[in-house]
Parts: C-alpha cells; structure tokens; sequence
C-alpha cells in the first residue's frame, strides 16, 4: 500500500512558510569556507540540535558568517537568516540586534511587531513555543562565539 | 484492517471536552491515565487520606494497611516470594540510585567493575558512571548485536572475576526488544555478579517473574503500567535488603536513635524515610487492578496484533529507516529517523496534526552515539491506540516528507 500525501494543514504551513523552507532547503552561510576568526558550538539537549557558528571579524565589522551541523528545518532557516542579516554589521551593534530578534522569535504578538523583512519568516515561530529554542539556538551561539570569546 | 481497542473508553483524555483527536504515541515515555486510576486516588485523597505507619489512630491504621496491601500485591505482579522484597520508590531512576548507594556503593573498589549495555537509559548509566568515577573502578559497556539486542556472547567476554554487578534493561527504552535477561542473570549469579534489572519499559508487557529470572534487583516506575508518575518499585531478593543501608536517612526508618547513633529498621521500611507518596500507591495498585481485569493476555495479544500492524505499515515507507533491524518481534515501540528531515521537524509535524511522538535522544544519548546518530523519533502503543492511529500516524509521517524533504 502506498500513502499518497493529503493536504498538509494551515496550522503546518504557518510554520513552516514558503520563505522559511527556502532557507532551509538552500541555506545561506551553510559549510561555507571563510577565514573564521571566531566559533562556538550550540547545542539544543531536548532535541538534538547540534551547530556550530563561525565568523570572520575584521575591524570590528563581521565580515563571513558560516555555520554547520545538524538540525531542523526551524534551527537551519533561523541560522541561514543570520548570515544574511549579520554579514557586514558592526560588532559594536550586533548584541542589540541579536536580543531584538530573540524578543521577535519570543513573541506571540507578532501583529504588533516591526521588523526587518528578513526576518519575517521567524514571526511565525513564536506561535509554536516548543519551537522558539530551536529559533533561538544559532543566535545565542553567534554571542557564545563572538561576544562572549 | 480493523483493529479496534476495546479500551479507549476509559481514558478520559479522549473524551469531547478533552482531546478528542489527540493521537497518543508515546506511551513508552509515560502511559495515560485510565479513569478507575484516577478515581482512586480522588477517592483516596477525599475521604481516606492520613499519614501511613505513624499515626496510632484508625484512619492512619487504615492507610498503613492499604499500603502493605499493595506491596503484597505488588509482589505478586513480579512473582517475588515475599512482601519485605518490594520498596516503594518514587520511580525506576531513584530506585536504581538506591541500589546504587545502599548497597553497591558498599563493595566497590578501584579494582572492580561495572558491566551495562550499549542501549541503556541515562539512569541505568549515569550512577553506575558516577560510582566507578568515584572510585576508580572501571565500566564496561557490552555491545548490541544488529537487531539491537544484548550479545550474551560479547557480554561474556567482558565478565573477570573482578566483575561487580551488571545492570542492563530488560527492554530498552529506544529499541523496545527483549534481551536475554534470564540466561545473563543465570550466568551472573553462577558467577557471583551482582545483577539489577531495570525493568521500565518491560513492565506494560505484564508475566514478570523475578524469582524465575533470577535477578538480584528489579526496578519498575508506575506510570509505565497506566499508574501516576511519583511511585515507583524496587525489587531486592529475599536476603539482600539485610545487607543494605539506607542512603536516604529520615523520619520512619529507625527503631532506636540517640544524638550520637541510629539503629534502623529491617526490611523494606527502612528505605522508606519521610513520608509514604500513599495517593500513588493506591493509584498504582488500582491501575494493576485494571490491567488484571483485563487480563495480561489479552492485552498483549491486542498491543502484538497492532503492533505488527504498525511495523509493515512503516516499513512500507522508503524514507524512513529503523534505528536497528527489525525482527521477527513486534516491540510495543519503534524507533527511526527520516531521510535528510530532522526528528524534531518530524516531531513538530506530527504534533500540529494531533499525533505525539517522542524526538530526540530519549534519554540515552550513548546508544544514539553508538548508532551514529544525533536523534531519533519515537513511536510506542499503548492500551488506547488502535489502526486510525497508525494509519493517522503514516499519512503525517508523509507529508512531513512531501514538505520537508531536501532533493
């Protein structure tokens, strides 16, 4: 007997939107080979997430961002989209950054929140709280590797 | 195919003011509560609650008997030969702590060692680790042969005459197969080893029997057998307890104390300081009740059929893999991983469609080291599963894909 797919449900499809897949499925950053200056690795215990985050810090500016491991599509997306929006922001500015994008991936008021278009695809993420710490993990990772070293 | 459970009505969970869709298949992680459990222990709460073996009134006389009774009862379920084998517990991991510390913890040396398996739980790793850390002795790990079950021939190999104790599980929580525990715990005890069995997946098959198995120490949580969490069972063969002392220490466990010595109690009782968990008790011996009712046969021939149901239907999926060969058996439970989608995706997926699943390590992230994993996901049956779930079960497991998958 062979199962044919029946229609994935809206609930499913909030999540897991066309833009989030995308990054997940040809992620930015992802084994890319920089001269890393920085690294650190993240792991999620509960659920097995496993990355490591690297960067390429030149004159106070980021300059490479590149991260590896194994992880969910949630966890490689919210990574893919850190590469994107970090690459070639000043450290100086990056922890204010980060913890405003933490409190967008916490939130459940996502109707209230401005953020930049790249990181919409993570709006969608506060609605599922089980799936925040996946979300959450490359960003506090990228703080272990670069702000806390 | 129709295979329907006659029980599922009695799992209030179920009922149109609960979860009505709620497809529960993790069951190996903690069964849901039948309703004549949870009647009980309101019962008990309301209208017969007092504190056990203390109080020299009727209500207390009254619970220190409801207790005795079911470990009476409870020697019955593992066929052990008397009462004062049976200790009250809060669960499967504090009972193997107890072994740990009230006992082996007293013949260790930096020359002895510890034998498991590859596929333990953390809690029958982490004090047997602790302890040989502590001590300088060495742990051994014996290995699994392809179908996930103990090598009794391997694990021979790594018996010396310095060998202390072995503490595998009777079923493991990730693979859910049986191992040889009779023929390893015969051979042990020809061999002076020490053997605990951790028996927390094993118990919901029911046709326990220590005595036949021959083990030393059988460990057992009740919320695996359809009982609440916060009780749980140590069986200590007749004799062993007098060797034992207590690791805990408080109020209930002694017969004599002076500020400066204690003299503590025989048996079972003195691992029991503090205050009895009496509402688990009665919520253990009333779900024993229900699963006697019954009947152990039927309830096995039910979980076996559908359980066979489950295994062809997964095995007809080609993107997903079991974490070890199955066999001929049909574990209650059944673990795998999907090509290139992430078990907590696999997880969140299922879980957005109403059906739980464990993901993740499980607990016991050496096995999933040993298999060349991160993670697996996990689904394991219980009195209330029937075919809707698992066909339920299949159509998430592809869609996930459809979504999910990378090319």
């Amino acid at each position: 007997m062979t199962t044919q797919p029946s229609k994935i449900s809206n609930d499913a499809l909030q999540l897991y939107q066309e833009v989030l897949l995308k990054h997940h499925k040809t992620p930015t950053g992802f084994e890319v080979e920089i001269n890393n200056t920085h690294s650190a690795d993240g792991v999620n215990a509960a659920c097995g997430d496993e990355i490591v985050v690297y960067a390429q810090v030149e004159a106070g500016t980021i300059t490479a961002l590149g991260f590896s491991g194994d992880s969910c599509a949630i966890c490689r997306a919210s990574a893919s989209i850190m590469c994107s929006y970090l690459t070639n922001v000043e450290v100086d500015q990056v922890e204010a950054i980060i913890e405003h994008t933490i409190s967008i991936i916490n939130s459940t008021h996502t109707d209230e929140l401005i953020c930049a278009e790249v990181l919409q695809p993570l709006l969608a993420v506060g609605k599922f709280p089980v799936r925040r710490q996946c979300a959450i993990l490359p960003w506090r990772t990228f703080v272990k590797a670069v702000l806390e070293s | 195919m129709s295979i329907v459970s006659p029980w599922k009505q009695d799992f209030p969970v179920f009922n149109a003011d609960a979860y009505p869709n709620l497809c529960y298949l993790d069951s190996a992680a903690t069964c849901l509560t039948p309703k004549r459990v949870a009647d009980a222990m309101y019962n008990y709460q309301c209208y017969s609650h007092a504190n056990s073996h203390k109080g020299l009134y009727y209500l207390s006389a009254n619970v220190t008997e409801k207790v005795e009774y079911a470990r009476t009862r409870i020697a019955e379920f593992l066929g052990a030969s008397s009462l004062n084998e049976i200790v009250f517990t809060s669960g499967t991991t504090e009972s193997l702590n107890l072994v740990a510390y009230s006992y082996i913890e007293t013949k260790i040396t930096s020359k002895s060692n510890i034998i498991i398996s590859a596929a333990e739980h953390h809690a029958n790793l982490l004090p047997w680790q602790r302890l040989c850390q502590q001590y300088g002795a060495s742990l051994r790990v014996a290995p699994l042969n392809d179908h996930g079950i103990i090598d009794f021939s391997q694990l021979v190999t790594l018996i010396d005459s310095d060998t202390l104790l072995i503490a595998i599980s009777q079923s493991a929580n990730v693979i859910g197969k049986f191992n040889p525990i009779k023929q390893i715990c015969q051979y042990a005890r020809q061999n002076n080893i020490i053997t605990v069995i951790d028996g927390a997946q094993a118990v919901s098959h029911g046709n326990i029997n220590v005595d036949d198995l021959e083990c030393d120490f059988y460990a057992f949580s009740g919320h695996k057998l359809y009982g609440p969490t916060g009780c749980g069972v140590l069986y200590c063969r007749m004799g062993l307890i007098e060797q034992m002392r207590p690791y805990q220490v408080g109020g209930g466990i002694i017969d004599n104390v002076s500020y400066q010595s204690s003299h503590y109690l025989t048996g079972p009782l003195k691992f029991e300081s503090g205050s009895h968990n009496v509402v688990s008790i009665i919520g253990l011996l009333a779900a024993l009740d229900y699963l006697n009712d019954i009947s152990w046969q039927a309830i096995n021939a039910y979980l076996e059929r559908l359980s066979g149901y489950m295994q062809k239907r997964l095995a007809e999926l080609n993107f997903i893999h079991p974490i070890v060969r199955s066999g001929d058996s049909a574990p209650y439970l059944y673990s795998f991983q999907m090509n290139k989608v992430h078990c907590h995706d696999v997880a969140s997926m299922l879980d957005i469609e109403g059906i739980a699943v464990r993901a993740g390590h499980h607990c016991a992230q050496p096995l999933h080291k040993t298999l060349g994993i991160n993670a697996s996901v996990r689904v394991s049956l219980g009195l209330y599963n029937d075919h809707t779930d698992i066909d339920r079960l299949i159509t998430g497991l592809t869609n996930t894909y459809q979504l999910l998958k990378i090319e």
